[in-house]
């Protein structure tokens, strides 16, 4: 009976593997196949000139150039956002703070993963609406508000990447610096946060992939189908989710639809370039912090 | 008192989550000796090494009454006074963990580190001092082609001698060894030993081992640690 466990485990294992790694191959064989006929040229700039678009020089306005650039951009300003607020948080929960400061936090961090994105959303909206009264015709749905929403969503990821990040250190090594002389902050960030630098980059990268598919959050905060590239952080903006969405919903003909499976081919090389960037800047600060 | 004292405890007791690990202990050791410190598995070992730098303080929930006076070259200073600057007195009481611990990153940078953190500029004489401990550790041959490699991929008495070099490197006055031969085998213990009596003329010594044999080779003063108590066993 134990042998027959034993070897039923591993097999139900392979059998959880295949079954995941099948259905992950069909989403994107599917997305491919359908979106094979607009991967060009055209499918990004239109009837634009690659190197005017790029340049601002032409705008675009029958390709989704505009998407893709504001899709990085809010990603970007997202993540830059959270990652200090994010880091800085979870080092607070796993290094500085008493037992019921952490209960009291973590349960706080874990309610807030829990909330759906269009709650974060709403409250996005809310304080759109608010910053819109405040300061009247200066600041509306825009670029930035979106951000601010999408740093809420993802930073209980990173904050909980951090503290468990720092937490799982084994003693041996927290006491290594401090016996040969470092202050707390100085084992924080000497000798904490570059060995667990691969687990910090692991919530990174989880959250880069949250910020860029969410669509609830940026409806309504500051996206919306025709907006150009924003010149700065107070424009409204086009992103490639909301253009899925919008394009799966009105579409009139197949030629519509299978541009929107382009932009979702779009979004997933998008997703793949940002993950290499942050799996290159681990490499490189590990490689530094090893040297 | 006396000149050449390095050590002086004084009615030393120490609770840790409430739990007596220490009662009432007074001794009184010399410069340039090997006191070890031997005793069954729980009783404290450890702990009793780790109120010398202080570090029981970074797990927290201990608490200690008496007080522990060491000579760290400017005359006895009592080390749980508060104008005591913590580093200070970490970087004169050096430490070696019963596991080896390189930080994960180059052997040099584990030597150099804690001057690092001491302030002292990377240059040229920090790596004649990274050679020299090296070669005090009987490593530098092992090491002088690899110096900017992984510490982590160095064998486990190499690993140890590197932890011994890297806690050598700020020529500490007094250095704790918390069982440092547990985890290597036969050859990596007995080089370790040969370097533990080396470096007696160097500091004092304060080893806590549960090794008999060892101790017997190393120390020059011995004390069992049962029931709370230090007892002088030879």
């Amino acid at each position: 009976m134990r042998t027959l466990l034993e070897k039923s485990v591993p097999l139900l294992a392979w059998a959880g593997f295949t079954v995941l790694a099948g259905a992950l191959a069909a989403i994107l064989g599917y997305i491919v196949m359908r979106s094979w006929a607009v991967l060009h040229l055209s499918l990004l700039f239109g009837d634009v000139a690659p190197i005017d678009a790029i340049f601002l020089r032409h705008p675009v306005f029958d390709g989704l150039f505009p998407a893709v650039a504001g899709t990085f951009l809010l990603v970007l300003i997202a993540v830059l956002l959270a990652v200090p607020v994010g880091m800085a948080a979870g080092i607070y929960l796993a290094e500085y703070a008493g037992y019921r400061m952490k209960s009291c936090l973590s349960l706080l961090f874990d309610i807030l993963a829990g909330l759906p994105s269009v709650v974060v959303g709403l409250a996005g909206f809310s304080l759109t609406i608010l910053l819109h009264k405040v300061f009247p015709g200066k600041i509306g749905p825009c670029l930035l508000l979106s951000a601010l929403a999408l740093c809420f969503l993802i930073l209980p990821y990173l904050i909980r990447t951090t503290q468990t990040a720092l937490e799982s250190v084994p003693l041996s090594l927290r006491q290594t610096a401090p016996a040969l002389g470092a202050t707390k902050l100085q084992n924080i960030c000497k000798v904490l946060l570059p060995s667990k630098l691969t687990d910090i980059l692991g919530g990174i990268i989880l959250a880069v992939g949250r910020a860029a598919e969410d669509t609830a959050v940026i409806m309504l905060t500051g996206v919306v189908a025709s907006a150009g590239i924003p010149r700065s952080l107070f424009e409204q903006f086009e992103a490639l989710p909301f253009y899925i969405y919008y394009i799966s919903s009105q579409y009139t003909n197949a030629e519509e639809l299978q541009t929107g499976f382009g932009a979702a081919m779009l979004l997933l090389v998008l997703c793949g370039i940002l993950f290499l960037l942050a799996f290159f800047t681990q490499q490189t600060l590990s490689r530094h912090f090893r040297r | 008192m006396n000149r050449q004292d390095k050590i002086i405890i004084d009615k030393l007791s120490f609770r840790y989550r409430n739990r007596p690990i220490l009662e009432d202990i007074s001794l009184c050791w010399r410069e340039k000796q090997i006191i070890a410190v031997t005793g069954p598995s729980g009783t404290g070992k450890s702990t009793f090494l780790s109120l010398f730098n202080r570090l029981w303080e970074e797990t927290g929930d201990g608490r200690l009454t008496g007080s522990i006076q060491l000579n760290l070259g400017g005359g006895l200073v009592d080390i749980y006074q508060r104008q005591m600057p913590l580093a200070t007195l970490r970087r004169s009481v050096g430490m070696v963990f019963q596991a080896p611990n390189p930080l994960p990153m180059s052997i040099y940078k584990n030597i150099t580190f804690p001057l690092m953190l001491a302030g002292r500029k990377n240059g040229e004489e920090m790596t004649e001092l990274v050679e020299r401990v090296l070669t005090q550790v009987h490593l530098f041959a092992e090491v002088k082609d690899r110096l900017k490699s992984d510490a982590r991929n160095l064998s486990g008495g190499q690993q140890q001698r590197l932890c011994l070099a890297r806690a050598l490197v700020l020529e500490p006055k007094i250095l704790l060894l918390d069982e440092p031969t547990s985890s290597l085998d036969q050859e990596a213990c007995r080089k370790l030993e040969e370097l533990i009596v080396e470096l007696k003329d160097q500091c004092t010594i304060l080893l806590v081992s549960h090794y008999q044999d060892q101790v017997q080779r190393t120390a020059d003063l011995v004390y069992e640690l049962a029931d709370k108590r230090l007892r002088r066993v030879g």
